[in-house]
């Protein structure tokens, strides 16, 4: 049985295996790239068709010292005829290669548009240091999913609060793409079947892979136990499965070498996949259907089969698997009605991977797939979204449920509704200061209809000309319906009592666009609470704002606070542990459509009247 | 305290024999002084071990015992215990919760300080009011919400009483029953004993009952936000005793003489900041934190607020009736703070009251309009409340920062009173100092900046020597813009007043511009203007420096030599000049203005600025027409002037008042100019003598007169 390499490892994990340079190998099955001379020959293990593995031969082109922190690449070239038409091929990620019958390292690295079948090694000691690492369970992997989100905890609120931050990313253009024209890291192609192409784009965009749809249907990707045992090699086919069920997301690379007492550590791909560090995501082998050459990089397109472990570690020069720990899926039931009457509901039943970046993500690609298939319709439409979210916390088990609606004037945007508030919610129970939710299950309905029940608000009118302390005023709104006629409505709003000789701001929205006030949460379930606690869509929320001040603590809201205890609670040496809020009386007043549009009055409120006006008898 | 110039010393009077006092080194222009020496003046600055008093004096004080309170950033309220005489109970808050504390003695130097003892946690974000019941256990109100909890000995909690309020300000047992004064309602509540049959016992139109005094069987109460003070009575709105100008009536007190009521007034808060603190709600609700860079659009900084301390006397029977018609006198105000608690002793001779105030962690204690004086400084930035423990002491608490004292625990063996820090407005020399008072050691430090830090020079003793009846020294500082005392005094000492002499470094007067204004004169002026030419200029002395101006003038083009002083002997000290032209030969001209600071630092240390205005013109000559033809009605001419541009032409037929004629070529922009004019009709037929004037942009006008015949 090989071992691994552990002259100096340990201190070097202390280090981090990122940057890395490993002793040099001294096994006779190892050649260390010491020893790597232009000119050698030797071959590579991949597979090209099914599960069995093929060889295909290659020669040394030179060594390159440092290409990356700590870590040399040997440059190569194949003869192989396969590989003169295809090129390097993505998937081939991770495919051992021997010189002399020693192992050399995985093939990795690849040019783009490449003319000639020249790719990069990793060199196995690197590869070996990342397996040195341990699997540490306890920590939930925060998968670098691409976004433009502030780091921490801070970004799904942002974006809940519109201050232009998403979790999520952005489509990128084009433009934007990063050009590489240099020896760039194959990837691992992400074999993608189930899922249409707009959800395919959404989760490329989020995971940084190479979308290739075409794959076998994920319901077929079953557990290991329903298997016959696998005796993993190098040179074998691997994926590491995102989702899988009705719809099936597997990153596919090639198996470098085998270890463990019982066959049960692999070391694969050469290179990172996303970058998460400790990791815990499903592993399965897989089967290559074809190698579809392209000009710009080939990819293997390759299917699921069995999960049958786990990645525990995910890192520059290799991904660490493990056959003996299994990773936790999450089931997700995504159903659509869609607007067509003729159209029955259809019904989506799929498991995703955990991480604290990577599930939100995940389970938004299933809500834009079913949208984009089910509701393309480019006209006027009102989607409205539940989500159901079953989550432990350190109290108990709960559901989340999460109510929101949106109006499309041509077509429902399913990336924009993909990255909307559920999976906000999610990102913040995975991402929050208290503690690590624990998902149980997710379920998310979208109901469509073709409909354009949007009112925006043009205007705000104070009837009155003179407003008092404690009146009943009235307030004119104009309001037009979508593509129709203005209307004018009147809100009655109080006063205060305490607003003599004040100005105050009276302040129309729609429930979409304003928070309920909640206090500084002090436990997960405070911010569950808080996330629950919205105004509906349809409806209108009327605000008078006063001067006076209130303080928000996590022992709750202190509103209405005379000024000196304000000031005396509110210690100025400090930032956090009180906030001040501006004292807010509020109507919300139910509507039959959505409101657009927000409107401010300032007002000088005069004193209480003597004699009681007929308006707010 | 004053900053004062030296030029103005004379001013004040009460000063002279100080200033006497001063070397006459010290009377070169540019010497100012600090002067400490009435209470405001030295309660700026900090005490330690000092008692500063309201005659205006620090004196050797008593030191206060301290303990710690660990596990709540603020002390709330206090109640005594009345099991123990030099213990008391501590309301907390941000970590709400009772804490129980024995102060006896001051702790030695070195020594760990008794901390708090916790007794209980409670719901909530602060312990609001305290209070104790007759058998021992005690009762705690916390925010928010309107439940009373009552605790025991040991620490256990059960609810005594929910009222259905949001919160809970007072808790005061009277006449076996106990009053609660809540809000947002204004409501107060009598409970029995046993927190069971709740009465609303008094429903303002107020928000808040912030304050609740019971005299003699009576109960008063003060209100936020309308600052008033209401007696409960059969009428369930109750009696208003007195409706202060002002925000919160924040706390009563009885005294010997009467009733006292700190009384706080905040500046309007304004609407600018709602959004950003909404959003600053919205996103602290999520995640506990506030949006970044926000803080300082939402914090406000200080309060804008002034605290009054008022007191009315009720006579010997304590009649309510009287504070409302008598007049409620000011015994002290303090601008940018606000008052949060009054300990009064009702049982005590004479009218003495503990006031709490939010800023520096002062307590002053107020015996009448004059007598003030602040009896504790303590660490902490606020002190929060005062409660009298069974052995009659006073302890203080504390917020930003939680802490209590038992105060004037034992007199100070020596005490340390630090002035605040010193603004000289630029680098200074500093100089002599003078103190006034007995048993005093000084030293000294300054420094660049307003917050004393490692920039600034180490604390230097300064030798006192007698002088007169003052203590004369000589600081030998670096020369630094700011500057700090600190006076020792000793056993018996006392300090009455400080003058410290200093010398801004002098920066020189900045004339901004010279504008040099030609005589004046309106279209419609039949006559020549004064010949007076008006030269104006900005000047800045930048220091408060006075400055004198003189002023030069030389044709445009010559040498400095040629310069010659219009001002003469006598400083100009105005922004203007008036040069009269009479004797001055045409041509163009500059003029200077030079700015000094001579008056305020003397001949030698004078700092200059000078500044040359843009040339002018100095044109005596008048305009002259020529060339003029008469045609019938019509006349055309031309006028010509040396010095300048023509302004207009003008014309008059047989002495009537003067019209204006047309320039030919339709302005009137060169130094010849053709003109032409039509006499107007009705015009008698024969011969007319017609008056052609023309005048130049100097207003020096030259006439013809030519006939026209109709």
């Amino acid at each position: 049985m090989r071992r691994f390499v552990r002259g100096g490892a340990a201190g070097l994990v202390l280090l981090g295996a990122l940057a890395l340079r490993p002793a040099a190998a001294a096994r006779p099955d190892i050649m260390s790239v010491d020893d790597v001379r232009p000119g050698m020959k030797g071959h590579a293990v991949t597979v090209f068709s099914g599960t069995g593995t093929d060889r295909f031969e290659i020669e040394v082109i030179d060594v390159i010292r440092d290409y990356l922190p700590r870590q040399d690449a040997i440059l190569f070239r194949s003869s192989d005829p396969r590989m003169v038409h295809s090129g390097i091929v993505g998937g081939m990620s991770g495919s051992p290669i021997y010189i002399d019958g020693k192992l050399v390292g995985a093939l990795a690295y690849g040019y783009r548009f490449n003319k000639d079948p020249i790719g990069g090694i990793t060199p196995i000691s690197n590869m070996f240091a990342v397996g040195e690492l341990p699997f540490r369970p306890e920590v939930l992997p925060q998968n670098k999913v691409r976004g433009t989100a502030r780091p921490g905890a801070a970004g799904w609120a942002d974006a809940m609060l519109g201050l232009a931050t998403t979790p999520l990313p952005q489509r990128r253009r084009p433009d934007d793409l990063t050009p590489q024209g240099g020896l760039a890291p194959l990837g691992a192609p992400m074999s993608v079947s189930g899922l249409g192409g707009e959800a395919t784009r959404f989760l490329a965009d989020a995971l940084g892979l190479v979308p290739a749809r075409g794959g076998s249907g994920g319901a077929t990707v079953g557990d290991a136990k329903a298997a016959p045992a696998k005796t993993w090699q190098g040179g074998d086919s691997v994926s590491v499965v995102l989702i899988r069920g009705d719809n099936a997301v597997a990153p596919n690379g090639t198996v470098t070498w085998v270890g463990g007492k019982q066959g049960e550590k692999l070391l694969a791909f050469g290179h990172e996949m996303l970058g998460a560090g400790p990791s815990n995501l499903p592993i399965a082998d897989a089967r290559v259907h074809v190698i579809i050459p392209s000009v710009e990089r080939s990819v293997k397109l390759s299917s699921a089969l069995h999960v049958r472990g786990s990645m525990v570690q995910d890192r520059q020069a290799a991904i660490s698997l493990r056959t003996d720990v299994s990773a936790p899926m999450i089931p997700v039931t995504t159903e659509l009605r869609a607007p067509e009457p003729d159209m029955p509901p259809r019904v989506y039943h799929s498991e995703v991977a955990l991480g604290v970046d990577l599930t939100p993500a995940l389970v938004a690609s299933l809500l834009v797939d079913a949208l984009g298939e089910g509701a393309s319709d480019g006209t006027e439409v009102v989607a409205e979204v539940l989500h159901e979210i079953d989550v432990t916390t350190s109290k108990g088990p709960r559901t989340l449920k999460v109510r929101h609606e949106e109006f499309f004037p041509a077509g429902v945007d399913a990336r924009a509704l993909g990255r909307g508030r559920g999976a906000l919610i999610m990102a913040a129970l995975l991402n929050n200061q208290f503690e690590v939710a624990k998902l149980r299950a997710v379920r998310q309905t979208a109901t469509l209809r073709y409909d354009s029940p949007v009112e925006t608000l043009e205007s705000i009118r104070l009837a009155d000309a003179d407003v008092h302390a404690g009146d009943l005023v009235t307030l004119e709104l104009r309001l037009r319906d979508y593509r129709g006629s203005s209307h004018s409505e009147t809100l009655s709003l109080r006063v205060p009592d305490d607003a003599a000789d004040q100005d105050i701001q009276i302040e129309v929205t729609g429930g979409d666009s304003a928070r309920p006030p909640r206090p500084m949460p002090s436990s997960l379930d405070d911010l569950i609470d808080t996330l629950q606690d919205t105004y509906p869509a349809r409806s209108l929320v009327a605000t008078i704002y006063r001067q006076a001040e209130g303080l928000s603590t996590r022992h709750g809201l202190l509103p209405e606070l005379p000024a000196s205890v304000l000031e005396s609670l509110a210690a100025t040496g400090t930032t956090t542990a009180a906030v001040r809020f501006k004292q807010m009386a509020r109507r919300v007043i139910p509507r039959p459509s959505l409101i657009e549009g927000e409107h401010t009055l300032k007002v000088s409120v005069k004193p209480r009247r003597s004699f009681a006006s007929p308006a707010s008898e | 305290m004053t900053v004062r110039s030296r030029m103005s010393l004379h001013t004040y009077s009460a000063l002279a024999a100080l200033v006497a006092l001063a070397p006459a080194s010290a009377g070169a222009g540019g010497t100012r002084s600090f002067h400490l020496g009435d209470f405001d003046d030295f309660d700026a600055g900090e005490a330690e071990g000092a008692a500063i008093e309201g005659s205006g004096k620090v004196t050797v004080g008593l030191v206060p015992a301290r303990g710690g309170v660990k596990g709540a950033a603020s002390v709330f309220s206090c109640a005594a215990d009345p099991k123990d005489r030099s213990a008391a109970w501590l309301g907390t808050a941000d970590g709400s919760g009772v804490q129980r504390i024995k102060l006896v003695t001051p702790s030695k130097a070195g020594a760990a300080e008794p901390a708090a003892s916790k007794l209980a946690e409670l719901p909530g974000a602060v312990v609001s009011a305290l209070a104790t019941l007759p058998g021992g256990d005690l009762l705690a109100a916390t925010l928010p919400g309107g439940t009373i909890h009552r605790i025991d000995a040991k620490g256990k909690v059960s609810e005594f009483a929910k009222l259905q309020v949001e919160q809970i300000w007072a808790l005061v047992p009277h006449e076996g029953r106990l009053l609660v004064g809540t809000g947002p309602k204004g409501e107060l509540f009598s409970l029995d004993l046993q927190g069971k049959d709740p009465k609303v016992v008094l429903d303002s139109d107020e928000k808040d009952i912030l304050a609740v005094l019971p005299v003699g069987k009576e109960v008063v109460v003060g209100t936020s936000p309308g600052a008033k003070v209401l007696q409960v009575a059969a009428a369930s709105d109750g009696i208003l005793v007195h409706d202060f100008a002002g925000d919160e009536v924040r706390a009563l007190a009885l005294v010997d003489g009467g009733l006292v009521a700190a009384v706080n007034d905040f500046t309007d808060r304004g609407l600018s900041s709602v959004q950003a603190l909404t959003k600053n709600l919205n996103r602290t609700s999520l995640v506990g934190q506030p949006a970044e860079g926000s803080l300082d659009a939402t914090s406000g900084g200080a309060p804008q607020s002034s605290a009054d301390l008022f007191f009315v006397a009720l006579g010997p029977k304590r009649d309510l009736a009287r504070a409302a018609e008598a007049t409620w006198e000011s015994w002290l105000h303090k601008d940018k703070q606000y008052f949060t608690a009054l300990l009064g002793d009702p049982a005590a001779k004479g009218s003495e009251v503990l006031v709490a105030a939010s800023q520096q962690g002062k307590v002053y204690r107020v015996r009448g309009r004059r007598d003030v004086a602040t009896v504790a400084d303590l660490d902490e930035r606020q002190a929060t409340a005062l409660c009298r423990l069974g052995d009659g002491a006073v302890l203080a608490t504390t917020g930003d920062g939680a802490g209590a004292y038992r105060l004037a625990v034992a007199p100070a063996q020596k005490a340390r009173y630090r002035t605040k820090v010193l603004d000289a407005k630029q680098p200074s020399v500093f100089g002599a100092v003078y103190l006034r008072g007995s048993g005093l050691t000084l030293r000294a430090r300054s420094g660049p900046g307003a917050e004393p830090d490692k920039r600034w020079s180490e604390w230097k003793s300064v030798t006192l020597k007698k002088e007169g009846d003052a203590l004369a020294g000589a600081l030998g500082l670096p020369t630094r813009r700011f500057v700090e005392l600190e006076v020792t005094l000793a056993s018996g000492g006392e300090l009455r007043d400080v003058q410290l002499f200093y010398a801004p470094e002098n920066l020189a007067p900045l004339v901004a511009g010279v504008d040099v204004a030609r005589p004046e004169f309106e279209l419609a002026d039949d006559d020549e203007p004064d010949s007076k030419l008006t030269i104006k200029w900005k000047a800045e002395a930048r220091d408060d420096d006075d400055l004198v101006y003189e002023i030069r003038v030389r044709p445009e083009g010559t040498s400095d030599k040629e310069w010659i002083s219009l001002s003469g002997a006598e400083p100009v000290t105005k922004k203007e000049y008036k040069w009269d032209l009479g004797s001055v030969p045409d041509g163009v001209y500059e003029a200077q203005v030079i700015a000094s600071d001579e008056p305020s630092n003397g001949i030698a240390r004078a700092a200059r600025d000078e500044v040359v205005s843009a040339p002018f013109v100095v044109d005596h000559k008048r305009p002259t027409i020529d060339g003029v033809k008469v045609n019938g009605l019509a006349i055309t001419g031309t006028a010509s002037d040396d010095g300048g541009q023509i302004h207009d032409v003008a014309f008059s037929v047989d002495g009537g008042p003067f019209r204006a004629a047309s320039p030919s070529d339709g302005l009137f922009d060169t130094g010849r100019e053709g003109f032409q004019l039509t006499l107007p009709e009705p015009l008698a037929p024969g011969r007319h003598r017609v008056v052609l004037r023309a005048r130049d942009s100097f207003g020096n006008i030259g006439s013809l007169a030519v006939i026209a015949d109709k």
